[in-house]
């Protein structure tokens, strides 16, 4: 009677085990991937404007001169994370990639990076995480970014 | 018949000095070092204090300019301070070149989207990109 007791506690901590690693797992499979810009939201519009929907060529031309329109956000592992930029056609083009680290707080996610690689000159930039979407805030809009 | 044969082993001679001489103007050039007036140093001997004054990352060594055979060519520039930091920045420049002399010819498109072109310095299998600041960084085969 006793031994029974004893097999049925041992199994149910082996399931409470593998149950906390699968959803460990599962959380970790969610956010890791590639992110890629999507479009924007502001800074006169509350829903997402996919690039070509992007009336005000002034604001287009912008987003394509700093890398944003072909941009991309991975997140790798546990904490790695790399951002994506690039200008240009495809015979004359400039792409730059950043990496650090970031950690996820709540639907907020902190990225830090430095670009000139040095610790000391180490920078944070705090964007949501949400709805398994990245959105960044920059130069009076949003920059919305989805898997 | 010596005289057409003579002409098409001129001409196949022509075309693989060509070949030769293309061959060695592409290919991957690799940080070597810094120019200072006539002083070259290597990357290696640089000391941390000329490093820092010239804007030298650590691991700057990285860095590569490819020519390729088909007129592009390819930078490749890296900011880390050491091999294994967290922190990176890499920057892929992707143009095409033309060679004159002893000059290279960069044409490429930078964040303005404008097309530009510089000059820089190729010399015995070595390309002297001026930076402007009062000193050359070196690539060399």
């Amino acid at each position: 009677m006793r031994k029974n007791s004893l097999a049925k506690r041992v199994l149910a901590g082996f399931f409470a085990l593998c149950l906390t690693l699968f959803v460990s797992i599962g959380m970790a499979g969610c956010t890791r991937g590639k992110y890629s810009f999507v479009g924007i939201i502001g800074p006169d519009h509350v829903t997402v404007l996919k690039l070509d929907e992007i009336e005000d060529e002034t604001e287009r031309q912008a987003l394509e001169v700093f890398g944003y329109s072909k941009s991309e956000i991975r997140l790798m592992g546990k904490s790695r994370f790399e951002w994506k930029f690039v200008t240009g056609s495809e015979r004359f083009s400039e792409t730059t990639i950043t990496s650090g680290e970031y950690t996820i707080e709540g639907d907020k996610i902190i990225f830090t990076y430095s670009s000139t690689g040095k610790a000391e000159d180490a920078l944070t930039s705090t964007c949501d995480f949400v709805d398994g979407g990245i959105v960044v805030y920059t130069n009076g809009f949003f920059l919305v970014y989805r898997k | 018949m010596k005289r057409f044969l003579s002409v098409v082993f001129s001409l196949l001679m022509v075309v693989a000095v060509g070949f030769a001489f293309a061959g060695c103007k592409t290919g991957e050039y690799r940080m070597w070092g810094i120019k200072v007036g006539d002083k070259e140093t290597k990357f290696k001997d640089l000391t941390e204090a000329e490093k820092q004054l010239y804007g030298i990352s650590e691991t700057a060594n990285k860095s590569y300019i490819k020519l390729k055979g088909n007129d592009a060519f390819v930078i490749y520039e890296i900011d880390q301070n050491v091999d294994n930091s967290k922190f990176k920045s890499e920057t892929f420049t992707y143009g095409t070149y033309a060679i004159y002399d002893q000059k290279l010819f960069m044409y490429f498109a930078p964040a303005t989207n404008e097309n530009v072109h510089e000059e820089w310095l190729m010399r015995d299998g070595r390309i002297y990109f001026d930076s402007g600041a009062g000193f050359s960084l070196i690539y060399s085969k």
